[in-house]
């Protein structure tokens, strides 16, 4: 049986060329800052969400399009429901360096 | 080392050539995701939890210095200035992007690398004993054998689509530090009595969430038998093997369905049947890659021991950890630890590469290995130069001095990067290399294996751990379970679940009430911490660690 969507949530995929974590904004564009992204409210507008997700697949543009259930609560700030899409939202624990700039295991 | 032949070198440039033209076709759309995601597989891209990811294979774990400066350059070039050592003594970038990945390719392509075969249900990489080829207890050189096994198997068409991932790993020596029997087949090379090499062949053995030893399937078996014999037992393994439910797939899952002996004798029907006439030129393939072995080999002349009697008590104790036993005296292997104190284990940047890589050129014959443990080895270091390449190591930061010790953990990327994770093992471990470094400056623990995974597919090893850690997802929580008396060498064992898991801010002082009950109970020092547990069981340390919490 398929999961009942999100009532609120936004949509989320990977950028094709680059791999970048992305999010579908209001103004009809990817953005890779969940802060901008369009949030769903209620199913009839998930559903919308998914068939853009979609498109913008079969466009070769995203791969992976999927909707990230957000915490219920009124907030604006979009916060991820779910262990795993929390942990994709913060990226890794250990700060990543900038290329040749740094030693990995420097004290 | 092995080097390519015109062969092998026109085959990894076609292949970089094809995998061009198939990112090119998915940009412009000629390709779908779904039509070019077993492409990219196939070829080691993975799309992980943020990013791609690729994954690089590393023959039997074994670099020469221009290929990890490659790999260096690669790290800096076209990644965040990183890798990280995998467990099957690979090695990951996990940020490359899908446009740079043709160019990626051409440039291992041209070091004799390639990251096909990291992916998909097929032969993955072979891995093998670190110390090949110079260990002291070594009967049998493994790497001719396991550079043939890579032959036999690369795009070998009838294992290409097998019902699930197949692993091997080969052993030569009296101690096995390859975790041979938890492999779907391991072996491990003997002499029999004329000095010949001759295999002993185990199936059936593997971690994930069905753990398993691998059990005895065929001694002494001789080199001309050894490729005809293994095609047979894949090709049962490819007949029966499920292909309903993936976490039934693997051979452990037909052998113990089958029995042992019914699997047995459903290979030696099938191997009955076979035409082996192209098997018959395996032998001298084997001659040749072992005579190119040879003559790569740097002249070892034996010399004298290093005196330590002056050195530094910095450099005592990393020889005295680090430093294991040469088969020419005078000479170490010298094995550098990735796992520094509060460090994250494997990962090694561009920067620490193009060192290493330098001090491989300055003292170690332009040659290292990658372990299972994600840890490197020096092969072919004069002991007399030991100060030296401690000195070059200090500098980059990996002069850690704690090889074998707990602190020495195995840790998967976790929920940190991999997109099958249920729990981070990272922070976990960098939690616990804190505080047990500073318990072994201390306490004398002796040697310990622990090792972290984050999900039950077991990459981070923790089923073949004295100390296993479990990451999991309860209720959106991480929660982490402890396993016990697992080991991964010749005495290969499952460990056991300890009881009900932990929050991840528990973990430390869990571990430390384990290593508290390990040192009250062990018979004394020379008692390693799964003979303690296999004598004494888990009731004392289930106590100690919810009780007496």
């Amino acid at each position: 049986m398929a999961n009942a969507l999100p009532t609120r949530a936004v949509l989320t995929a990977n950028d094709v060329r680059s791999g970048d974590i992305v999010f579908w904004s209001a103004d009809g564009s990817w953005t890779t800052d969940i802060n901008n992204a369009l949030i769903s409210q209620g199913t009839e507008t998930a559903e919308t969400l998914l068939s853009r997700g979609q498109a913008e697949e079969a466009a070769n543009r995203v791969v992976g399009t999927y909707l990230v259930a957000l915490r219920p609560e009124d907030s604006a700030e979009p916060v991820p429901l779910k262990l795993r899409e929390i942990r994709r939202l913060a990226g890794p624990s250990v700060p990543v360096p900038a290329a040749g700039t740094e030693t990995r295991h420097a004290a | 080392m092995y080097a390519y032949d015109t062969h092998d070198q026109a085959f990894v440039e076609d292949r970089a050539r094809e995998f061009r033209d198939q990112v090119e076709r998915r940009l412009t759309g000629q390709l779908s995701e779904e039509e070019f995601r077993p492409l990219r597989l196939q070829n080691g891209l993975y799309l992980q939890l943020h990013a791609y990811m690729l994954r690089i294979a590393i023959p039997y774990g074994e670099l020469n210095s221009t290929q990890l400066r490659k790999l260096g350059y690669i790290a800096d070039t076209y990644d965040k200035g990183y890798g990280h050592f995998t467990t099957r003594q690979n090695i990951q970038f996990n940020w490359p992007k899908l446009v740079d990945t043709p160019d990626i390719l051409d440039h291992l392509a041209s070091v004799q690398m390639h990251a096909i075969q990291t992916s998909g249900n097929c032969i993955r990489n072979v891995t093998s004993d670190p110390f090949a080829g110079v260990a002291a207890d070594e009967f049998v050189d493994p790497r001719p054998v396991s550079e043939l096994l890579r032959q036999w198997s690369m795009l070998h068409p009838e294992f290409a689509f097998l019902p699930r991932k197949f692993k091997f790993a080969v052993t030569g020596a009296a101690e096995d530090r390859a975790a041979m029997k938890f492999h779907d087949i391991g072996i491990w090379a003997k002499t029999d009595d004329s000095g010949h090499p001759v295999f002993d062949l185990y199936v059936g053995g593997g971690q994930g969430r069905t753990p398993r030893v691998a059990k005895p399937f065929e001694p002494a078996v001789a080199l001309p038998d050894l490729l005809p014999l293994l095609d047979a037992m894949l090709r049962v393994y490819n007949l029966h093997g499920r292909r309903d439910n993936k976490y039934k797939a693997r051979i452990k899952i037909l052998v113990e369905e089958l029995g042992l002996e019914n699997y047995r004798d459903e290979v030696r029907a099938e191997l009955a049947g076979m035409d082996t006439a192209p098997f018959q030129s395996a032998v001298d393939e084997y001659e040749r890659i072992h005579a190119q072995f040879e003559a790569a080999q740097p002249v070892m002349e034996p010399g004298e021991s290093l005196d330590l009697s002056t050195a530094s008590a910095s450099l005592q104790a990393w020889v005295g950890q680090n430093v294991a036993a040469h088969r020419v005296p005078g000479w170490a292997v010298v094995q550098i630890s990735v796992k520094p104190k509060g460090g994250i284990p494997g990962d090694v940047t561009g920067t620490q590469m193009l060192a290493l890589a330098d001090l491989a050129d300055a003292f170690s014959a332009g040659e290292l290995r990658i372990t299972h443990r994600q840890n490197v080895v020096f092969p072919y270091v004069r002991a007399g130069d030991l100060p030296g390449l401690f000195k070059g190591l200090q500098d980059i930061g990996l002069a850690e001095d704690n090889i074998g010790e707990a602190s020495d953990i195995i840790a998967c990327p976790g929920l940190d990067y991999c997109g099958l994770a249920t729990a981070r093992s990272i922070p976990v471990a960098q939690e616990l290399s804190t505080m047990l470094r500073a318990r072994e400056a201390t306490d004398a623990l002796g040697p310990i294996s622990l090792n972290i995974s984050g999900c039950i597919n077991a990459c981070g090893h923790h089923h073949a751990a004295n100390i296993g850690i479990l990451g999991l997802n309860k209720a959106e929580k991480e929660n982490y379970q402890i396993t016990l008396g697992g080991r991964s060498d010749e005495n290969a064992t499952v460990g056991e679940v300890l009881g009900p898991g932990f929050d991840r801010d528990q973990v430390p002082a869990a571990i430390g009430r384990v290593l508290d009950t390990y040192l009250s109970l062990r018979s004394g020092a020379d008692e390693r911490f799964p003979d303690t547990y296999a004598r004494v069981g888990k009731a004392p340390f289930k106590e100690a660690v919810y009780v007496g919490a």
